[in-house]
């Protein structure tokens, strides 16, 4: 999409008609709007996002007041924008919005030979051109997006990177099944007259809203903590670059005992997990080895010596002597000699199984014999392994407590102070959060583990009516199309911190001096700056910034990439100009340069919104072969310039006056300077 | 004849396509948004969109039952 032609009726200070036509052409696409401060670069910002959206950049003053106060003086009642632009297919459409006789109207039409025909639903139309959520980043205020890092930077990013996937549209699809599916969870419950099934079905609603909720305590907590750990990681560099070598000295000593230290807290608990290893494996052996010995000695007792393990089977035996027939044919007779002899064999009999089970009895009473002294050898070792630890771990305690006394200590370094003090509170929360995390973590085990019995329960259950059957089917199926949803949208929050990362650090790579990348905490979504060594560095303002219009720059690419993303849950991303003002705040003349000339490269068109000191030097010379239109916002007021100086601006070598004196009205009038198209 | 970028460009769409999961839950999931789009963006009241959704759900779920007989 790009931006023919913009026409402002009695908008804020533009009175009167005002237009520009913008430059469509492919190579020279900067429209570059010269505009001193105050004259209404912001006013022009907010013309079209109130234009298409009906809202305005937070920097915007008095954003309801938007009739020209000249032409309110001359009791006109309307005001509007206009906006021509152009479709990836070259169909030209015009957008209307405007205010008159108490009445707002918003129109688009569809502009075929210079014949116009109004689009139906005029909202949604430009909401499929250009998404609402993504158009702040494509019409943008250099200063108003605030920081990509520190305290508010995990939030302006993440609100950012799910606007411009179009997040908000799949999240609000997901409440609303939830919704739904928690409707027809109460009409099953509702329809069970026995209320033996609605128990259960009441129980697995209120555990999903628990689990719920503590998934998103959960993911609060991953922010705080991954906050703290950045907030940390900043100040132990702070201190390891100190301008004292005493305390550098010192700090480096306490971090090499941290890190003993936690190596010794890791060793530690795999040793007490071992303990529970060894306990669970050894239990039988540690808790049977007396009665091993004394089993042991009773099947060993000399008078069941020769009868277990037995020579003779005793059934068959007295299946013998109840038949009065051997085996081998011949007639056993009470009383004879062979009867006497096959008698006796009964002495030396057993029972098979009895004699089976006691041969198994023995094999385990020797095993646990055997098993005893491995048992004593390992217990002893662990014994000795978390004895040392402990040991240790106090050890290091103390270390580190001797340590901290002595930055603490340091009074002439009120900073280090302050340092030490700020990393005192982080560490604590730190590990406040990190406890409460874990609780957090076991509990939404423990109600899920619950949670899916409760369900099996319930399916196990075929006493329903067919009206429960209904709601039960409704319910099953509201929940497969919850998880597609959910799954949609971790999935794509996963790749897009990829692909972002990797763009913000192709820009980087053109624009930062330093050998320094970015890296994108997922947990918080914070983009930081790191060095060579992975480590967070503290970034000046104008690192900062430029961080700031990479991300921008990035986000605009993503977009353009997902552009044709066809029958995806997420909203397919636009391709529009970037409209621009004021974007190279802090930035020293070289980022300008560097910034300047990847921005029409990076997308199609761009409107460039710039006051003299933003333009004058590095940025002139490296887009001014790609400027296709150049206008100049001139400042016209009814007072005398009397000991003013005249102001100018010099374009090509000839000077424009942006304030005029002495004139009719207060007004901004924008006025062409030059066409290179 | 077919480029070799045209070529590329049409290898690039069967991945997309491919990549798109068909089954009916994606196909419910992908209409609930539309109606949420089209709310969204439009001037649609909460009580319509939700009725909207649960028509949705009820149709699809009664033609399930059909398909299985």
């Amino acid at each position: 999409m790009k931006f023919r032609k913009i026409e402002l009726k009695n908008f804020r200070q533009f009175y009167g008609d005002q237009s520009i036509t913008f430059s469509t052409n492919k190579t020279k696409n900067i429209t570059l709007i010269h505009a001193e401060n105050g004259t209404g670069k912001t006013a022009f910002l907010n013309a079209i996002l109130w234009c298409f959206y009906e809202m305005s950049t937070s920097n915007f003053k008095d954003p309801k007041i938007l009739l020209n106060k000249i032409a309110k003086s001359e009791n006109a009642k309307s005001y509007s924008v206009s906006i021509e632009f152009e479709n990836d297919k070259g169909d030209v459409y015009l957008a209307q919005r405007g205010f008159s006789q108490n009445n707002q109207v918003f129109r688009v039409f569809e502009v075929i030979n210079d014949s116009y025909k109004e689009v139906d639903k005029p909202n949604s139309f430009i909401n499929s051109v250009i998404p609402k959520d993504m158009a702040k980043y494509f019409f943008f205020q250099g200063e108003g997006i605030g920081k990509m890092s520190g305290s508010k930077g995990d939030s302006v990013v993440k609100i950012a990177v799910r606007e411009i996937l179009g997040f908000t549209i799949a999240e609000l699809a997901l409440k609303d099944i939830q919704s739904v599916k928690r409707e027809y969870q109460k009409s099953f419950s509702n329809s069970d007259k026995s209320g033996q099934l609605s128990k259960l079905q009441n129980e697995i609603m209120s555990l999903e809203e628990i689990i719920e909720r503590s998934k998103e305590q959960l993911d609060d907590y991953s922010k705080t903590i991954a906050m703290y750990n950045e907030k940390l990681e900043v100040i132990e560099y702070k201190l390891s670059n100190s301008d004292s070598a005493v305390i550098k000295q010192i700090h480096n000593q306490r971090k090499s005992t941290e890190s003993q230290l936690t190596r010794e807290q890791h060793l530690l608990t795999n040793a007490r997990k071992e303990k529970r290893t060894l306990i669970s494996e050894f239990a039988t052996t540690v808790f049977g080895f007396e009665l091993s010995g004394l089993a042991l000695d009773f099947i060993d007792e000399a008078e069941y010596k020769g009868t277990l393990p037995a020579p003779y089977n005793e059934q068959l035996v007295t299946d013998i002597l109840k038949a009065n027939l051997c085996i081998c044919g011949s007639d056993i007779k009470p009383g004879s000699e062979a009867f006497s002899r096959i008698q006796d064999m009964l002495k030396q009999a057993a029972d098979p199984m009895l004699e089976n089970r006691i041969r198994k009895a023995r094999s385990q009473l020797t095993s646990i014999k055997n098993d005893s002294a491995k048992a004593k050898s390992r217990f002893s070792n662990n014994i000795k392994m978390l004895a040392d630890s402990e040991i240790s771990i106090s050890k290091l305690k103390l270390d580190l407590d001797e340590l901290n006394i002595k930055i603490k200590g340091a009074e002439s370094l009120e900073d280090i102070q302050g340092l030490e003090n700020e990393r005192n509170r982080a560490k604590n929360n730190l590990i406040q959060d990190e406890r409460a995390s874990e609780r957090a973590t076991i509990q939404i085990e423990v109600n899920q583990k619950t949670l899916a019995l409760r369900k099996g329960e319930l399916n196990r259950l075929d006493t329903f009516s067919l009206e429960m059957q209904k709601y039960k089917k409704l319910v099953n199926y509201c929940e497969k199309v919850e998880n597609v949803l959910k799954s949609t949208l971790s999935a794509s929050e996963k790749d897009v911190e990829l692909r972002i990362i990797e763009k913000v650090n192709k820009y980087l790579e053109q624009f930062v001096r330093q050998d320094y990348k970015a890296k994108l905490n997922p947990a918080t979504f914070d983009i930081r700056l790191v060095d060579k060594n992975n480590h967070i560095v503290p970034e000046s303002d104008g690192q900062a910034l430029l961080l700031n219009l990479t991300f921008i720059a990035s986000l605009i690419e993503l977009s353009r990439e997902r552009k044709n993303a066809q029958g995806q849950i997420l909203t397919p991303g636009a391709i529009a100009p970037f409209v621009v003002d004021a974007p190279f705040g802090d930035l020293d003349n070289k980022y300008k340069g560097h910034v300047a000339k990847a921005i029409p490269d990076s997308v199609e068109q761009v409107i460039l919104l710039l006051s003299s000191s933003h333009w004058e030097g590095t940025v002139e010379q490296n887009i001014r072969e790609k400027v296709g239109v150049e206008y100049n916002m001139v400042l016209e007021e009814t007072s005398e310039s009397k000991s003013k100086d005249s102001d100018s601006i010099t374009i090509l070598n000839k000077d424009y006056e942006t304030v005029r004196y002495g004139k009719s009205v207060d007004r901004t009038v924008l006025e062409k300077v030059g066409s290179y198209v | 004849m077919t480029s070799l970028d045209e070529f590329k460009q049409l290898l690039l769409e069967a991945e997309k396509a491919a990549s798109i999961p068909q089954d009916k839950y994606h196909e419910m999931a992908r209409k609930l948004v539309n109606i949420e789009r089209q709310s969204f963006y439009g001037d649609e009241s909460t009580v319509r969109r939700l009725s909207r959704i649960r028509e949705e759900i009820n149709s699809a779920v009664k033609k399930g039952d059909v398909n299985e007989v």
